[in-house]
C-alpha cells in the first residue's frame, strides 16, 4: 500500500520511494515481516506511539502502534476488544511475540516515534507524554531501551521500517526528520 | 495578498444552494417536520440522488430498497436524511488535497466525518439537547482551510518557522502571515450565506483560540471532537497538534478520569466511520 504522505511526485527521491512496497500498519495493531522488500509503515501518529523492532541476526522486523498509555484507565470491554490500544499491554505482547519469532533481547534494535504533545504546558490530557512514559517503563520491565526515540513536541509524525536494511525513518509532513 | 482578496475567494467556493441553507437551518431546529425535510431535499436533484444512493448503501444495511425521498425519511428518519444531505453538500470541497496543511486528498474529509461523529456522540453523552447543532458545526468548521490552503503552501517557510520554532499556535500563525485564520474565514463565509448565528459562533471559536473565553458547551464539544482526532492522528496534517490547547476549559466540562475511556470508546467506532467516509 502506498504511504502517500509525499507530495512532490516529480522528485527523483520520491520516485524511488513510490516504487517501494509499503505495508501499512493500522493503529492499535502490530505487524511482523521477514520480507526484505517490505517497508512497515505507520502514518499520522499524532499522540499515538510507534515502536519498531529489528533483529539483524534473524532479519526480522516488527512495528506496533498503540494509542493510550494505561489499560487500567479504560473499561474492561475496550481492553478486551483490542488490547493493542494500550501501551502497557501491547508492548509486553509485542516483545514476547518477537522473542517467539526468534529475536534475541541483546540484538533487538528498538525505536520509538510519535507521542506528540497537545499544547505546551503539562496537562492531564497530555496522552502523548504518558504514552512515551508507559512505553519506556514497559521496555524496562524486559531490561530493554530504545536505541533512538523521536517523540514529543508538536509534530505529527509517521515512521517507516525498511526490512532490507533494518533502518527506521521518522517523517513529518513528508520530510525525513530522523533515521537510524 | 490582502485579507480582502482572500475573503473574496469565498465566492469561488462551491456555492451553497437555497436547499443547502434550508437544510442547515433544519439541522439547527430539532422540531423540523419530516414532510418539510422531504420537500426541501426533493427540490435539489443532486442532493436527492445522493440521499437515495446512501440510504441504499451497505452502511445503512436496510433490508428493503428505498425508492423515494419520502420513503427514505420514513425508513431512516428525517435526522439521518438531513445528515446525508449535509455530507453531500460538503464532501466535494473537503475531499481535495490541502497541501498548505500537508493533507493529501481525502484526509481532511476523513478528519471531518470522524470528528463530527465524535462531537455528536460526546454531545449526546453530555445530555445536550442540540447535538445536531454540534454535529453540523463540526462538519462545516474547516471549510475555511479549503481557501487558505493554497496561500499557506506559498508561505510554508514562514508558517513553519512561527509554529515549530517560535511555538506559535497555528491559528495565530495563519493570522500573522495571511491576516486571517481558517476559523474566522469560514465564519465570514457563513455570515454571507446567512447561516444561523449559533452555528457561526461555534465555527468561529472552534479552536478556543481566544483566551480567556467563556466558551459555550457546544463549542467545547466541537473542540474536544477535534482534539481526539488529533490525538489519534485522524486526518491530521502538520497543524494537528499545533493549536492552543485549553485543558482548563475542558476540565470545566469533562471528568479527566473518563477521558481515556472516552478515547477508547470513540476509537472502537473508527472502522465503521471510515466505511461511511469512503461511501460519501
Amino acid at each position: 500500500m502506498q504511504d502517500g504522505i509525499l507530495f512532490n511526485c516529480k522528485s527523483p527521491k520520491i520516485q524511488k520511494v513510490i516504487s517501494m512496497p509499503f505495508v501499512q500498519v493500522v493503529k492499535a495493531n502490530i505487524k511482523f515481516s521477514q520480507n526484505k522488500n517490505d517497508v512497515l509503515t505507520a502514518t499520522s501518529l499524532g499522540c499515538c506511539i510507534g515502536v519498531s523492532l529489528f533483529d539483524y541476526q534473524v532479519s526480522l522486523g516488527g512495528l506496533l502502534i498503540s494509542i493510550l498509555p494505561y489499560s487500567k484507565k479504560a473499561q474492561r470491554v475496550y481492553v478486551e476488544e483490542n488490547p493493542f490500544m494500550f501501551v502497557d499491554l501491547a508492548i509486553p505482547y509485542f516483545l514476547k511475540a518477537a522473542m517467539e519469532k526468534g529475536m534475541q533481547p541483546e540484538s533487538i534494535k528498538i525505536v520509538l516515534a510519535g507521542a506528540g504533545r497537545l499544547g505546551l504546558r503539562q496537562s492531564p490530557f497530555d496522552v502523548g507524554t504518558m504514552n512515551s512514559q508507559s512505553a519506556l517503563a514497559s521496555l524496562e520491565q524486559f531490561g530493554l531501551k530504545p536505541v533512538y526515540q523521536n517523540i514529543g513536541g508538536r509534530l505529527n509524525r509517521s515512521m517507516q521500517l525498511e526490512l532490507k536494511t533494518g533502518t527506521t525513518k521518522v517523517l513529518a509532513a513528508g520530510e525525513e526528520i530522523g533515521k537510524i | 495578498m490582502s485579507v480582502q482578496k482572500i475573503i473574496d475567494e469565498i465566492e469561488s467556493m462551491a456555492p451553497f444552494s437555497q436547499s443547502s441553507l434550508q437544510i442547515i437551518e433544519m439541522m439547527s431546529c430539532p422540531e423540523s417536520g419530516s414532510s418539510k425535510v422531504a420537500r426541501v431535499v426533493k427540490k435539489d436533484a443532486n442532493l436527492a440522488a445522493n440521499v437515495l444512493r446512501l440510504a441504499n448503501s451497505s452502511f445503512f444495511g436496510l433490508k428493503q430498497k428505498v425508492d423515494s425521498i419520502d420513503h427514505a425519511v420514513t425508513i431512516i428518519g428525517s435526522k439521518r436524511v438531513l445528515e446525508i444531505a449535509l455530507y453531500s453538500m460538503t464532501s466535494a470541497a473537503l475531499k481535495k488535497p490541502q497541501l498548505g496543511y500537508a493533507l493529501k486528498g481525502g484526509e481532511l474529509w476523513r478528519h471531518t466525518v470522524i470528528g463530527a461523529a465524535f462531537a455528536r456522540e460526546i454531545a449526546i453523552e453530555q445530555n445536550l439537547d442540540n447535538a445536531e447543532v454540534v454535529f453540523t458545526a463540526a462538519l462545516i468548521k474547516d471549510l475555511g482551510k479549503v481557501i487558505l490552503s493554497r496561500h499557506l503552501a506559498e508561505a510554508e517557510k514562514e508558517i513553519d518557522q512561527l509554529v515549530f520554532e517560535k511555538k506559535m499556535p497555528f491559528c495565530e500563525a495563519e493570522k500573522k502571515i495571511l491576516g486571517i485564520d481558517h476559523a474566522e474565514l469560514a465564519a465570514i463565509a457563513f455570515e454571507r450565506w446567512s447561516f444561523p448565528e449559533n452555528l457561526i459562533h461555534v465555527v468561529r471559536n472552534h479552536h478556543l483560540q481566544k483566551e480567556p473565553v467563556i466558551a459555550p458547551k457546544e463549542t467545547c464539544i466541537v473542540f474536544l471532537g477535534d482534539v481526539i482526532c488529533s490525538i489519534l492522528g485522524i486526518g491530521s496534517g502538520k497543524d494537528g497538534l499545533a493549536y492552543r490547547f485549553s485543558d482548563d476549559i475542558l476540565l470545566r466540562y469533562f471528568d479527566i478520569h473518563n477521558f481515556h475511556n472516552l478515547v477508547s470508546s470513540l476509537f472502537s467506532r473508527i472502522s465503521q466511520l471510515d466505511q461511511l467516509a469512503d461511501l460519501l
